[in-house]
């Protein structure tokens, strides 16, 4: 029999947060094989993460991680080794993706460096991945800085750090989130095709069923800290045993058709109906053009590539429109342009309410200050208020609550919680005092799909429920036609594109049938 | 129901989380400092020979009674060591400590009054920093005359821009990640943002700055004495002690080589607890 | 295509070859010229000898360029140099100076009186630094090719001293002077170049790395033992003591530390002797000081024969007077009383703090500094002592924050007690830093400076520089000698008690 390149043995692992000792997980026992990849879903605070941590010895030390049972790389034993030894390993063993790609990358050197350093390699073999990772101007992302790159296009850089040291073990923390579909399959063909060619062992942590599906031998499902469900890849799609692993396969589907029980059509067509009787806008876009670098100089420096090019848009009040558009499209710049957080170079923007609209940011963890609590940070919308401290209390429970968050998260600071719970306590923060327009950057884009569901229910809700304008960009036409009124295709800095749902999923499967075809795969 | 503590955690808090999660190396630098302090303070009263006399042969090498030796007038050098600390220790300290405070304040002005004030302050900051740095301790100590009050004033008003200009880095660089901008926009006015959202962002690199900045303001103190501009003679300055004995060093080695061994346990002390806090802030 | 390789860079390759060659040339062809290494402590200000008061320099300036007389080496006995010989009128205001014959300046014209006169005039009224030496000379001409007579406007019986002393007049070649005269006298050209008949004439001048000087061959006198003078600029003393036991340098000239003299390596010896460097310190007018009883405890603490010793070894002797040991013995020396419980009682009587300037940054004042605070802090006076920014001792008049006293070298620019008192005491004097003034020693002063008899002559300044001692003007602590360390097998320094200290005569030296 093959040597198992990782081999997992009753592995517990419990952190510690505010003095306590929270059991993450619970004697976990697996085994990949070379050239093999697992697949690990599990919902937002399952311990995803930290197995993957774990599993690079990257267990952080501040939460003092109490570690039993066994990790083995090849024939090295991770529980118990010195942190050179540890070094070593994250060295020459074991690569990972992470899910954070901001902190992945060391802002102070360009694209290029970074990756020969990470590789050792020379600048041919870089190009060469970075045309592999479809970006189309090579030379100016590899004199770029990581700041001016887009989220998506750093979760690639991130890739092409990992894959390119080509090792025996790589843990991918939810590498695609971020990327359109497109991408998304890009990298799971790299992924693939590394396992392949230098028998890498990979460890795909995932929230995302159809991703699992797309790249994974076999699958292991966690649930609050245990396996839940471990086996190849059919064998859990088809028979799904246990009732979180149902859930997870029926809500994809659900997501997939707009089909979502109870009272949802309703919402569905009264939003519609609204919309027909509602002329005036609440946010319009005439002519906007936007590009980084103001100085003459920068813009010699990095080519002349304008972000936003002459974008007229304009969405209705209590309307939901969709922006949908591919990675580096410039979704995020025209969510903050409307924020009011960046000018546009060209071009006027027109918001009705004087009131600051509140956005939800992509990168939900980036977007909580790491050193004050959330029950700091969400309360600070209220401060102008003056409530008493029993009202402001009771307001923020409730915020809470509607996110589907516990009130001790209150005190938590956002290091302290996943990516999933970061999400919500952004979400909480936007509509703790209801604002006229709601902005939301890709917010499911790091749930997996039965939180995802939750997430757009909730926004949907809300809206309806303070009468709130939303702007949402997202990749996933899927769930753009779950929540909008109105889909917006953007291009190369354009809208392509404006109408209903359906309407543009029609026109779009001649047009750009990338945006469209993965929906056939998501279902098993 | 637990009580509500959600308004009072500190602002502090990046720091105190390194204090609590640090290695061997880290608290090695920062209890060192702490007893080069607490040494500094009590000096006077610890020393076994009046520093300032005569209390044996001149050139005695180390030995029991004289555990540093003796200097070239037959004082006790241990004593002077052990009170150079303190006239060096302890002006360094207060220099950076207050360079820090100011400097940081100033370079968040913009933050705290209004962006647009960002250009002149920067400018005022480059115009201090493009000015020789020594020539302007000498120009203000001409003026004011000598002396230990006088000299920290002369380098405090060269010394402030380069935390001026970190802080307003950082904050620059802060006001680019998203949770300033989330921040902006949930309405946080300037100086909660100023304050709660940037400075404890700041606070990293400044602390690191500070810490192997110690070094340079001893070597500075050190510059101006030897010139003539510092604390006037019997001050026992370790710097002015290392680099007037420094023509003994192949006869009398002990009167260079122990206060600088002094200066040198001092700067590497600061440094060993500035590496510790970069690793435990910036680790994160 | 090598061939075309080579052909193409033809002359870039012989180029090479020919910097090697004459690289190979230098370096193997046999050297038996003598050379001399003397570092300087600090850059030459300028080489003009009329325009500066050069003391890193001026070892070298005295060896390109001559006056008419000089001091004898080891002595204050003043000889003729380019004056054969001179004559001194009855009521002594003429002095006529016999020029020698065949000297030529080192740019090939030679010496005459007009030469003389033309170097004197130069300095007597044109608006160099230099110009007060020559203020008593009412005229100066030339009565024939070979005599110069000086007529004076008062009787000056140390004019020969002014004439002799190290930065008195030296002789320049006119023709150099007029031909790089830019409306600036030449000083320009002569700060970095020389036209002189000294016995060495100006290799290089390079600032800040070294200076070198070259045996003139067409001397008139007998020819230096060295060919070549190489004077590095090594600032730092302890390097100098370094290269010296390399092997690198030939002597450390000055500041050697004194404690380290006993234990010099074998290749290496001294050679010392009395010079007129004294340590004074000059009392501020007005600081508590003034109170006799309170100076009588300061001496009372920092009587140099307490520390002298320590601080100076055998190359230090107590000052017996305001004027150096070397240039007058006192018939009664200063005393220093000893009862230190007295002193002590004064202090608690009358807390006092002092100030103490030290003139620059030379470590002999900071020694002597540290000796006198511990001393002082021995009788209960709390002393500190700061180096003064340069400059700003010249700006102690009248000013309160001055220090209350300061350590000065209170050397003479020439060995005649006039000098002494010329510079540092009388009213007006331009090192009387903090201005003082006692008019009835100034008249004996006025009294003395006209006598010829040697014996009544010095009882008279004695009892001026006395009269300025009691007065407060000045503590003289100790006079310390010229010590040269250097490599074993030099000989014949040429060391001046009127030089500052280290000043090697680069003709008389050999190996």
């Amino acid at each position: 029999m093959k040597e198992p390149a990782v081999s997992v043995q009753n592995l517990s692992v419990s952190l510690q947060r505010d003095r306590r000792i929270n059991p993450v997980l619970h004697d976990l026992s697996f085994e990949v094989g070379p050239g093999k990849i697992l697949a690990v879903i599990g919902q937002s605070g399952s311990g995803k993460t930290t197995l993957g941590a774990a599993l690079q010895g990257l267990l952080p030390a501040s939460s003092r991680p109490k570690v039993s049972g066994s990790i083995t790389l090849g024939d090295i034993e991770l529980v118990g080794a010195k942190s050179h030894s540890l070094q070593w390993v994250r060295r020459n063993v074991v690569r990972s993706i992470s899910q954070d790609p901001m902190n992945a990358l060391n802002p102070t050197m360009t694209i290029r460096a970074q990756l020969r350093e990470a590789a050792r390699c020379d600048d041919d073999l870089i190009e060469d991945w970075l045309r592999r990772l479809s970006f189309s101007d090579i030379s100016r992302i590899a004199r770029a800085f990581p700041h001016t790159l887009s989220g998506g296009q750093r979760q690639r850089i991130c890739i092409a750090m990992a894959l390119m040291a080509k090792p025996k073990v790589l843990v991918a923390d939810e590498p695609t989130t971020g990327l359109d579909h497109t991408l998304q399959r890009l990298v799971y063909d790299l992924i693939r095709d590394a396992a392949v060619t230098h028998k890498t062992a990979v460890i795909f942590i995932t929230h995302n069923l159809s991703a699992a599906t797309a790249v994974a031998d076999s699958i292991l499902v966690l649930e609050k800290g245990r396996i839940v469900e471990a086996g190849g890849l059919t064998t859990v799609l088809t028979r799904p045993r246990h009732a979180y692993t149902q859930q997870l396969v029926t809500s994809r589907i659900e997501l997939e058709t707009g089909v979502a029980g109870g009272t949802l059509p309703h919402f569905h067509n009264r939003d519609r109906d609204q919309r027909e009787s509602r002329k005036s806008a609440a946010l319009s876009f005439q002519s906007v053009s936007f590009q980084y670098g103001v100085t003459p100089f920068e813009v010699r420096r990095r080519g002349r590539l304008p972000v936003l090019q002459s974008l007229t848009l304009s969405v209705a009040e209590g309307e939901c429109v969709a922006l949908v558009g591919s990675s580096g499209e410039g979704k995020s710049t025209i969510l903050r342009i409307a924020a009011g957080l960046l000018r546009p170079s060209a071009g006027s923007v027109w918001r009705k309410s004087d009131s600051i609209p509140q956005l939800v940011f992509q990168d939900s963890v980036a977007s909580l200050t790491p050193w004050l609590t959330i029950g700091e940070q969400i309360g600070e919308r209220l401060k102008s208020l003056q409530l008493s401290h029993a009202t402001y209390r009771r307001q923020l429970e409730q915020a809470l609550e509607i996110v589907g968050l516990e009130h001790k998260l209150l005190d938590a600071l956002p290091s302290q919680m996943s990516v999933g719970q970061c999400q919500r306590a952004c979400l909480a923060r936007a509509i703790i005092a209801p604002p006229k327009l709601l902005l939301c950057d890709e917010p499911t884009s790091s749930l997996d799909s039965a939180l995802a569901l939750d997430m757009l229910k909730l926004i949907r809700e809300l809206r309806e429920r303070f009468g709130m304008t939303v702007l949402f960009a997202t990749h996933d036409l899927a769930v753009a036609k779950f929540v909008a009124n109105r889909v917006a295709i953007l291009r190369d800095g354009q809208i392509t594109g404006v109408g209903e749902p359906e309407r543009i999923i029609e026109t779009l499967k001649a047009t750009r049938p990338s945006l469209i075809e993965q929906r056939a795969e998501w279902l098993p | 129901m637990a009580p509500l503590k959600v308004r009072q955690r500190s602002i502090f808090r990046p720091v105190l989380n390194a204090l609590v999660n640090m290695t061997w190396a880290e608290r090695l630098g920062l209890i060192g400092l702490g007893v080069v302090t607490i040494i500094a303070l009590v000096a006077h009263w610890v020393t076994p020979f009046d520093p300032q006399m005569r209390v044996g042969p001149a050139y005695l090498p180390p030995g029991s009674l004289h555990w540093f030796g003796t200097d070239e007038i037959g004082r006790d050098l241990f004593s002077r060591v052990l009170l150079g600390v303190q006239v060096t220790w302890l002006p360094a300290l207060g220099l950076v400590l207050i360079c820090l405070v100011a400097g940081t304040l100033i370079g968040l002005i913009p933050s705290i009054v209004s962006e647009r004030l960002d250009g002149v302050v920067q400018r005022i900051v480059d115009l201090f920093l493009v000015l020789p740095g020594t020539l302007v301790a000498l120009a203000v100590i001409a003026s004011l005359g000598p002396g230990l009050t006088n000299t920290m004033i002369a380098i405090g008003v060269a010394w402030w821009p380069w935390y001026a200009r970190i802080s307003r880095d950082e904050f620059r660089r802060i006001r680019g990640l998203p949770h300033f901008e989330a921040a902006l926009l949930a309405g946080v006015g300037r100086l909660r943002l100023t304050f709660h959202h940037v400075l404890p962002g700041a606070f990293p690199a400044l602390i690191v700055f500070a810490t192997v900045d110690v070094g340079n303001v001893i070597m500075t103190i050190s510059l101006l004495s030897f010139l003539g501009l510092g604390q006037p003679a019997p001050a026992p300055e370790l710097g002015i002690m290392t680099s007037r004995a420094l023509d003994s060093l192949s006869e009398f080695w002990w009167l260079p080589v122990l206060p600088a061994t002094a200066i040198f346990v001092i700067c590497f002390l600061s440094n060993l607890a500035g590496d510790g806090l970069r690793a435990a802030l910036k680790g994160k | 295509m090598p061939h075309a390789f080579i052909h193409r860079f033809k002359p870039v390759i012989t180029a090479i070859f020919g910097v090697i060659a004459v690289l190979a040339m230098t370096n193997f062809s046999p050297s038996q010229a003598e050379t001399l290494r003397v570092p300087v402590s600090s850059d030459i200000g300028t080489l003009d000898p009329d325009n500066g008061f050069e003391v890193a320099g001026l070892s070298a300036l005295n060896n390109l360029y001559e006056g008419l007389v000089e001091y004898e080496p080891g002595s204050i006995k003043i000889v003729g140099l380019l004056a054969t010989n001179w004559d001194v009128s009855d009521d002594g205001l003429i002095y006529t100076f016999h020029i020698r014959d065949g000297v030529t300046f080192h740019d090939g014209t030679s010496l005459d009186a007009d030469a003389v006169v033309k170097s004197v005039e130069r300095r007597r009224t044109g608006k160099l630094v230099q110009n007060y030496t020559l203020a008593n000379v009412a005229s100066v001409k030339a009565t024939n090719l070979r005599t110069v007579e000086f007529q004076l406007k008062a009787p000056q019986t140390y004019f020969l001293d002014t004439l002799a002393s190290p930065w008195g007049p030296k002789v320049i070649s006119p023709k150099a002077v007029s031909q790089h005269d830019a409306d600036d006298a030449a000083t320009g050209w002569l700060t970095d170049h020389a036209a002189g008949t000294g016995p060495f004439k100006l290799g290089e001048f390079k600032r800040g790395e070294r200076y070198t000087l070259e045996r003139n061959d067409a001397y008139w006198g007998e020819k230096p033992y060295f060919d070549k003078i190489e004077l590095p600029v090594v600032p730092d003393v302890g390097q100098q003591i370094l290269q010296l036991k390399a092997g690198e340098i030939d002597a450390v000239a000055t500041n050697y530390p004194f404690a380290q003299l006993d234990n010099i390596p074998d290749s290496l010896t001294i050679t010392s002797q009395p010079s007129m460097t004294q340590f004074a310190a000059l009392l501020k007018p007005g600081s508590s000081l003034d109170d006799p009883a309170i100076r009588t405890a300061v001496l009372t603490a920092i009587n140099p024969n307490l520390w002298v010793s320590d601080a100076f070894g055998a190359y230090g002797s107590v000052s017996l007077s305001v004027y150096p040991n070397a240039m007058m013995s006192p018939v009664h020396p200063i005393s220093f009383p000893t009862d230190m419980a007295a002193a002590k009682a004064t202090i608690s009587r009358s807390p006092t703090n002092l100030r103490i300037g030290l003139y620059s940054s030379n470590p002999s004042y900071g020694r002597i500094a540290d000796f006198l605070i511990v001393q002082l802090a021995a009788i209960g006076i709390k002393a500190t002592a700061s180096i003064m920014p340069p400059g700003a001792a010249f700006n102690m008049k009248g000013s309160a924050s001055a220090p209350d006293m300061l350590l000065i070298i209170a050397s003479p620019d020439a060995a005649h007690p006039e000098h002494q008192v010329q510079a540092f005491y009388a009213t007006n004097a331009p090192l009387n830093l903090y201005g003082r003034s006692l008019a009835e020693a100034d008249s004996i002063v006025a009294v003395a400076s006209v006598m010829t008899d040697v014996k009544e002559r010095n009882k008279l300044y004695e009892d001026a520089g006395r009269k300025y001692f009691d007065a407060g003007f000045a503590i003289p602590l100790v006079d310390v000698e010229d010590v040269v360390v250097h490599s074993k097998g030099l000989k014949s320094l040429g060391l001046r008690p009127v030089f500052p200290r280290g000043c090697i005569d680069f003709a008389t030296v050999t190996r």
